[in-house]
């Protein structure tokens, strides 16, 4: 079942179009990664989703409704951790966690079970009385995602969660992002990492100049792309170079092999299917080598294929 | 219920805890009159009367005798020439109402403020104008015009309304293109209507607790007594800070500017009022009556700033009823206005 389908959504601030023709469909129980550099739309799409912005022409529903007419109850059922700090500065982690809480909470108990859980989730015991303004800005992170998942909801939108932050803390979100999963969110995670989609994303949609530019697996991105694997090989001795030449020519997946001073790179294709046939085929062959190495095909390339573009350009 | 409880003690706290809000709101005031306070206690107290000649035959010389800081001596005109060569007197009140001084003195200076006020009253009086100003403020069964209390019965008005802050910060927190924060909470099932209701009343509350303190520090600390009627004076005082709030809702609302913006524009606007209504002394409000007089009908500062003196200063509590009903209608009117602004729930620009 569709959390949210986008269908030909088009935001246009003045002479600037931020959304084109933007298509997303995300399904029930997955992480969908939504991946594109700064100032692609990610953002506006987002906002789109949530009902806050108008559009000038498409479709937005999520849960069957449009955001921007939907009520309380469906509000209920999101959750959006901003990737601008969206708390009170001037109150402790307890008291914003809190206030959070009673948004949702029908009574009581409810409401400190959910703050105790929030808290609880994202590590913030030792600081729950800490100003939130004293916060560094790992914790300072932390808090903005307590306040987004205090009430446990079924669709989390997370946009950049890990802006600006250490590798511990980013460790410690992507970690967090997984569990809400395993316990039932559907997300969608916007980041301009490609490393952090990977990693996490069940799918991938790839966002450029607020257009679609692919949806899919990252295998199936790889797919989509004249992608090929790069094998770098250091010889013990240069003298081996040209038979390792001939070898690597007879096999099936060759695009190019390129050699100097002992030091061969064979580009094969599609990639991660010859690698193993190629070290067999050293090892037979008595080709003694000092290091070897493979370079696959990410989503740096896909976007660099699809875009001309670096993703952090 | 427990909504609104929560939304009340969180607008409680961020109002102490903020520091612009704890400076503007709560510390500001009790600076200001006590600056105010010294100045002017410091002024009245130095100043020796000033030995002046009047020449038998001045029209207004039962109004000079009235005037406290004049030492009046009445004499024939050549008597008076003669004290005035020998500066046994600063100048004469002479009967063709004109007056005649030596130099330019302090003194002197002073003489020529209270001759033109003369010449004013006299001018006003002939063009048949009689201006509220006058007649709320001078003379009023056995009360005398008191210029520290209107001044400050303007000034205490005018911080009643800075509850104003509290509700341009509501509505920061509630309109989703004006912070992150109420961009987050529009996508919650926050209750609009419990979120300003409990502002509204908490920041009312600590405006009238605020206000109450800073009447209590002038009465034991400076001897200027406020609370003549006290219990008027509160309810008259925290329905000001419920519209001051009520203002502060409307003008966030309505507009797109930051609040970086509104609230250096709501001080100015204060300020102003506050001048227009007689608190920098009485020429801008004489000006204003005379050749504008619409503008303190329509000035809420001025309006409060009367009712507080008249029930404090002269006892009177002729129309207070009327101005609690008038205020209490505008705060409600704009909370609604409010309310409607609010509704919107999606923009163009975020």
């Amino acid at each position: 079942m569709a959390v949210c389908v986008m269908q030909g959504v088009v935001k246009r601030y003045k002479e600037i179009t931020a959304l084109n023709q933007f298509d997303l469909q995300l399904e029930e129980g997955e992480i969908l990664g939504l991946l594109g550099p700064n100032g692609s739309g990610k953002t506006t799409a987002i906002n789109c989703m949530l009902g806050l912005l108008t559009y000038d022409q498409g479709q937005v529903t999520v849960y069957g409704e449009d955001p921007g007419k939907a009520g309380r109850d469906w509000k209920r059922r999101i959750g959006l951790i901003p990737s601008d700090l969206a708390y009170f500065e001037d109150l402790s982690v307890i008291e914003n966690i809190r206030y959070f809480a009673g948004l949702y909470a029908g009574d009581k108990h409810e409401w400190k079970a959910m703050t105790e859980q929030a808290i609880d989730f994202a590590g913030l015991d030792r600081y729950r009385n800490f100003a939130a303004k004293k916060l560094s800005g790992g914790l300072k992170r932390r808090l903005n995602i307590a306040c987004g998942i205090v009430h446990s909801p079924q669709f989390l939108i997370l946009d950049e969660p890990t802006l600006a932050l250490d590798a511990q803390s980013r460790k410690y979100v992507l970690d967090g992002v997984r569990q809400l999963n395993r316990l039932g969110s559907t997300i969608l995670y916007t980041t301009h990492y490609l490393e952090e989609a990977q990693e996490i994303c069940d799918r991938i949609l790839i966002i450029d100049e607020g257009r679609n530019m692919a949806t899919g697996t990252v295998e199936e991105l790889v797919s989509l792309i004249d992608a090929r694997e790069s094998v770098h090989i250091q010889l013990v001795s240069k003298e081996q170079e040209a038979a390792l030449m001939d070898l690597v020519r007879s096999f099936e997946g060759l695009v190019e092999v390129t050699g100097q001073n002992g030091r061969v790179t064979v580009s094969l294709s599609p990639p991660g299917r010859h690698l193993a046939e190629l070290v067999q085929a050293l090892n037979r062959e008595s080709i003694a080598y000092a290091s070897l190495y493979s370079e696959l095909p990410d989503l740096n390339d896909v976007f660099l294929s699809l875009t001309g573009k670096e993703l952090r350009e | 219920m427990a909504g609104f409880l929560s939304h009340l003690s969180i607008r409680g706290k961020l109002a102490f805890k903020d520091r612009g809000s704890l400076f503007w709101v709560f510390l500001y005031p009790f600076l200001l009159v006590t600056m105010m306070t010294l100045a002017f206690r410091g002024l009245g107290a130095d100043m020796p009367s000033i030995r002046t000649a009047a020449e038998v035959g001045h029209p207004y010389l039962s109004v000079l005798e009235e005037v406290e800081i004049l030492d009046l001596w009445i004499m024939e005109p050549q008597e008076a020439r003669e004290a005035l060569m020998d500066r046994q007197v600063t100048g004469i009140f002479k009967a063709d109402r004109t007056l005649q001084i030596m130099d330019n003195s302090i003194q002197a200076n002073i003489l020529k403020e209270v001759g033109t006020e003369l010449a004013r009253a006299e001018a006003a009086y002939r063009q048949g104008y009689q201006p509220d100003f006058s007649r709320e403020f001078l003379l009023k069964g056995d009360q005398k015009i008191d210029p520290i209390l209107s001044i400050l019965a303007m000034t205490l008005s005018m911080f009643a309304f800075y509850s104003y802050f509290s509700g341009i910060s509501m509505v920061d927190h509630l309109q989703a293109n004006l912070s992150p924060l109420a961009a987050r909470f529009a996508t919650t099932p926050l209750n609009r209507l419990s979120f300003i209701m409990a502002g509204s009343l908490i920041n009312t509350l600590l405006s009238a607790f605020n206000m109450t303190a800073l009447l209590i520090y002038l009465k034991l600390v400076w001897q200027i007594d406020f609370l003549t009627a006290p219990s008027q004076t509160l309810l008259l005082l925290a329905v000001t800070g419920w519209l001051g709030v009520a203002i502060g809702l409307f003008v966030g609302s309505s507009n797109r500017l930051s609040s970086k913006a509104k609230i250096p524009l709501g001080i100015t606007v204060m300020l102003v009022l506050g001048a227009f209504a007689g608190m920098m002394g009485p020429d801008p409000r004489l000006f204003l009556d005379r050749y504008l007089p619409w503008l303190n009908r329509l000035n809420p500062l001025s309006h409060v700033g009367k009712l507080l003196y008249r029930l404090n200063a002269l006892s009177i509590s002729e129309g207070y009823w009327t101005g609690i009903l008038l205020l209490a209608g505008a705060a409600l009117l704009l909370s609604g206005a409010s309310l409607l602004f609010l509704r919107k729930r999606q923009y163009k620009e975020l």
